[in-house]
Formats: C-alpha cells, structure tokens, sequence
C-alpha cells in the first residue's frame, strides 16, 4: 500500500467518524434542547389556563394546528396529571405527533380536564436540517482535505523520491557518494544527510577492504615465488640424500598448497566485494566446449563416457567467472568420477545441467557449499564455493540432485541469460 | 650468449632466478628500480628482459615503450604478482612479448624464455629443438627421431618441448602438471596422475622409436631428461 493510500485511508476513517460522532452529539443536544423548550412552553400554558380558568372553560378546545387545547368535563377519580407524547389521525389519515400535558382543575365545584398538545414535527425538521447541514459541512471538509493531500503529495515527497532513486543508483564500485541537495523538509534533510554519512562510511569501507584484498593478493605472491624458487633450485642439487629431497618435497608441496589456497581465497574475497564488474555477452556452450578440451586428457584417462546435447544460451556475466563457474563444475564431474563412468552437459533454454556417475552416494545438501566442508585429499573443499559465488553474484539459480547413482547439477540462469534469436 | 636483464625489486627473487638461469648458460644482470634498468639497457645489448611490473620506482610497463624504440629485437616477459587479467592485457599491448605470474615455476620462465628466443630469432639456425637424436618442430606440431616421426599427440609433444628446454634439470610434476594445463588442474594433485600417464606414454613412444633412455624418475618428486 502506497503512503498516500495509508495516510487517505486513515483520514477518511477518522474523518467518517468524527462525522458520525459529531452528528450524533449534534442530535442529542438538539433534541435536549427542543424538548426542553416545549416543556417550558407546555408548563407556561398550564398555569396560563390555571390562572384563567373561567375564560378557558368558556372558549373550549382550541385547535390553532400545532397547538392545540382540549378541555372536557371529568368525573371523579382521574389521574392528577400525566405528560406524554400521542399520535393524531387528520382528515386526510396521516398521524402526527404531539407533546401532550395532561391535567385537572377544579372550577366552580366542577372537574375539568385539560389536555394541551404542542406539535414535535417542528423539533424533527429542524434536527433533520441540521444534521443533513452538519454531514454536508463534514463531508465537504474531509474532501478537500483528500484533494490537497492528493495534489500536495507529490510535491511534499519529492525529496523523499529523490532520495530512493540516488538509493537505487548507488554504485559502490564508482567510489561516490550519495549527495543530496538542500530539502526545506527537515526530515528529508535528515534522511539525506544520513545518507551521505552512511554512503560516504560504506565506500570507504568498502576501499579499504579492496586495499586489502589487493596487498594479499600482491603482496603474498613474491614470498611464495621465492619459497617455490628457492626450493626448485635445491632439487637441482646433487648429492643431496632421500631424506632431505623428502623434506623439501613436503617444502614444496605445501608452498603449492598455499598459493592455491591464497589465490583461491583472494578470488572468493574479489567475487564477494563485487570486483568483477565488467560484463559481455558470452556462449555458454562455447565455454563448456573449451573447458571440456581442456579437460579431455583427464577424462580420457578415467575413460569416462561424455554426452553432450548444446542449446544456444548467452549469459551476460564476466568472462573469468564464467570459466571459473564452468570450469569447476566440469573439474568436480570427472575429477569425482568412477572409472568408465559418464558425464553428461546439457544446455537447454536458460539452464545448464551437469551430470556424472559417482564414486559414492548423495552429496550432504546442507554442506555442499560451505567452505573447506569436504576436504577430500584431492581438493581444497573451495571449488563449490567459488560456484556458489559466482552464481549468487549473478542471482543464477544453482541445484543439486542425486537420482540413478547420478549427481546432477543445474544452473539456472534466470535473469542472466540474454535472450537469443 | 644470450644476455638476460632481470628486473626485480625482491633481491631474494632476483638471486633465485639469477640462480637458474645462470645454469642454463645464461648471462644475466640484475636491476632492482627502473632506473637501474635504465642505466644497464644503455649499457649493453640485452637480448631479453625480465620485467617485473611493481618497482619502487614506479610501474614496469613505463619501461615497454623505450625498450620496443632503443633496442629492436630485445624481448619482454612481464614477471606480474597481479592475477588481474586486465594487468597482463595492458602488459601485452604496451609490447610485452609473454608473461609469467607469482608464484611461477622457474622451469615455466625458463621454457617461456627458450620459446621467446625462438621467436626472436628466428634466421639463426632453424626452427626445430634439438635433443641428441630427436628434433622438435614446435611451429609443425612435429616431432622426429632419427629421422622418423615419433607421433606424439599435442600434449606430449608440449611435454617433450618443456623437458628439453630445462634439460639435465629436476622438473617437479608440478611443474610438468601447470605447464601442460595451464593452472587449471592445479588445484588438484590427482592432475599429477595425468602427468604420469602422458610420462609413461612418451617414454613408450620414444623407445619404439629407438630414443636413447632419456627421461629418469627422481623419485618422490619428478622427472629429468638427461643424456647422461
């Protein structure tokens, strides 16, 4: 629901009600205050007749429409007096209602009983045009409130609106801040200071955490040369005894080690913080194949069986990762792979499927992805990793399942793919 | 004697590839700035620079320029720790003629280098490697012993080629695994199996060809092609 929408809807609720409310006080005090008065008028009509009674019982009933005065001769034993109100028939069959006073005199040893009438059709009139005079006044107000909300609205959040698209274009690869002019709405002057604070801190942040990205991936690989040179260099040495080429072998073996596991984190690290920001159209199938060249020797020798059914799919992504994210999905298929198994890449619309025969059973789903989860001797337990990376850089929709003794990955490319034809 | 100018800031870098090269019969300066190199070009005819790209001085790419105008012929092969694909794209394009990046095998640098000379001089002698009997012919995808094909596939040919270039040398399988994959299998010692089968593939073909036993196990960690 849009503000403007929330704020009219609870103004139009707390309008309808105020309205409501307000006539319905308006009512009860009219009518408190109109019936009061025909009391006073009917109690000053009653001591009127009893102070002149000759001349009342003389004139007789009275009818001057909506006042009227009936007076008749009782007998002995009526009530004293009683006040009331009674529907009239007229000529034409229509009932009206009357206020009617009750009482009996006594005159020259006679009783009499005297009933004054006043007409409540006046009172409900007048209720009646100040209610409609109420609703149409209340009415009029809460709608032209609702038209200036309308008309101001935009005009009122355009600062915020400003705000939300500076948000939305935020870059933080561009290094900028979100700058915003001057607002003469002190809270969006808040929000737009806020904003640069906080945009200023995350870029600056964000710099420093690539500064350092950048001296670990620099920095760490002249050590490592060094270490791989050095040792390279004594095995050229002769003379030296099984024991110590075993010893600079284990040397060796772990410098290797590390600078895989440097490069790869650093690569996991680049991915996260979002350095890979050029993008082009590529070919999947185009880089399954090259990959797949590249590692023909090794599934040759496993002599493992490969089908391939290639759809057209252009993704736009940045070319390492794309190679990195095929590479490795093609590496884990055969490097798990039994002797003589199979391998199976499909692309079909936006989607790519790897499959392959296993040594073992189902992968654990819940750890697939987590780094150094499965350290097999053979890897570093970083390969899904960088899969799942990549895939959650460009919202790739990855999935694993397990059928037929057959792992079989399939990645979605979703808003990636570019569309072909 | 082909003159090598090693442009490194690492002193211990420096002194290690130094170290190797100078085994290969090589004869190396050494420069540790820009300005060094500066100073050693003008001095002497370099046949090849090694050229690492972070100098206290400033970038090695400021070098390219001076080195493709004042000394035609001189060869260049960037030494980048930068595993930004754009840094060895700028390298090429500035005239850089190859690269390696740390942490490298000194056996690849040296293939690297074997190969860069080869293409740089072409008209002395012919294309072809030598080992004893066998001729390697990198351009032709061709590869003779005593005058007969060997018939190696591409991979054990690129095998061959790297066993020769760093010839009487221990190459780890290592090595031998980044050089004929390119880093992709590295990440996986199983690769190092594929290195044994192509081994033992060449070793088959070169003794069918009647290829003296060239190719030695140093156990435990690679292999050697020696003719001793």
């Amino acid at each position: 629901m849009k503000l403007l929408d929330k704020t009219i809807l609870i103004l139009v609720s707390y309008a309808l009600g105020i309205v409501f409310v307000s006539s319905a006080g308006v009512y009860a005090l009219l009518h408190y205050v109109t019936d009061n008065n025909i009391e006073n008028r009917l109690e000053a009509y009653e001591v009127e007749v009893k102070g002149n009674k000759a001349e009342f019982i003389e004139a007789g009933p009275v009818n001057w429409g909506d006042e009227r005065l009936y007076i008749s001769p009782a007998g002995k034993g009526v009530p004293h007096s009683s006040v009331g109100d009674t529907a009239i028939k007229d000529r034409h069959g229509d009932y009206h209602t009357f206020r009617k006073r009750s009482f009996v005199i006594a005159h020259q040893g006679r009783n009499y009983r005297v009933e004054l009438l006043i007409s409540l059709e006046d009172k409900s009139e007048l209720i009646r045009i100040i209610i409609v005079l109420t609703v149409i006044v209340s009415m009029t107000w809460v709608l032209s409130t609702l038209l200036f909300n309308l008309i101001s609205f935009r005009r009122v959040w355009a600062d915020f609106y400003k705000a939300v698209d500076a948000i939305r274009d935020f870059d933080i690869n561009s290094g900028q801040t979100i700058r915003l002019g001057q607002s003469q709405i002190q809270e969006f002057g808040l929000l737009s200071r806020t904003l640069s604070r906080m945009t200023e801190r995350i870029s600056k942040d964000y710099a420093r955490m690539k500064r350092f990205t950048e001296n670990m991936s620099h920095e760490f690989q002249t050590p490592l040369a060094i270490l791989r040179g050095k040792t390279e260099l004594l095995f050229q040495q002769g003379g030296l005894d099984e024991k110590t080429m075993q010893m600079l072998k284990t040397i060796y073996d772990n410098v290797n080690r590390l600078s895989r596991l440097h490069s790869t984190l650093v690569l996991l690290s680049k991915i996260e913080n979002r350095q890979f920001p050029e993008t082009a159209e590529l070919d999947i199938a185009g880089i399954v194949d090259q990959k797949m060249a590249l590692f023909a020797d090794m599934a040759g020798a496993k002599k493992i069986s490969i089908s391939k059914t290639m759809g057209s799919l252009r993704v736009q992504m940045n070319a390492e990762l794309a190679g990195i994210l095929v590479s490795n999905l093609i590496k884990n298929a055969i490097r798990h792979n039994r002797e003589g198994g199979m391998l199976g890449v499909e692309v079909a619309g936006k989607s790519l499927a790897i499959s392959n025969t296993g040594k073992n059973g189902a992968l654990d789903r819940g750890r697939l992805f987590e780094r150094f989860a499965h350290m097999s001797p053979d890897g570093m337990g970083l390969g899904l990793s960088l899969v799942k990376e990549i895939c959650g850089l460009y919202g790739i929709d990855i999935h694993y399942s397990y059928a037929d003794g057959q792992h079989r990955f399939v990645l979605d490319f979703g808003p990636t793919a570019t569309l072909d034809n | 004697m082909m003159k090598i100018l090693i442009v490194e800031d690492e002193k211990d870098l420096r002194e290690t590839i130094n170290d190797y090269l100078q085994g290969e019969g090589y004869e190396c300066h050494l420069a540790d700035s820009l300005a060094q190199a500066h100073d050693r070009l003008a001095d002497m005819r370099t046949d090849c620079v090694l050229l690492d790209l972070n100098l206290p001085d400033g970038n090695g790419i400021e070098l390219i320029p001076e080195i493709k105008l004042d000394h035609t012929g001189t060869g260049i092969i960037i030494i980048t720790a930068r595993q930004k694909v754009e840094d060895r794209i700028k390298g090429l394009e500035a005239g850089a003629d190859d690269y390696v990046v740390k942490p490298f095998h000194l056996s690849e640098l040296n293939a690297r280098l074997k190969s860069l000379k080869r293409r740089l001089s072409p008209a002395q002698g012919s294309p072809e490697v030598r080992f004893e009997e066998i001729s390697v012919y990198p351009d032709e995808k061709r590869c003779t012993a005593n005058g007969k094909n060997l018939g190696l596939t591409a991979k054990e040919q690129e095998l061959l080629l790297f066993l020769i270039s760093n010839k009487n040398r221990v190459l780890t399988r290592e090595s031998i695994g980044e050089r004929l994959w390119d880093g992709s299998y590295t990440d996986m010692p199983s690769s190092l199996d594929f290195v044994y089968t192509h081994i033992k593939n060449l070793r088959k073909k070169m003794q069918a060809a009647g290829c003296g036993d060239y190719l030695k196990n140093v156990y435990g960690i690679g292999y050697k092609f020696s003719a001793e």
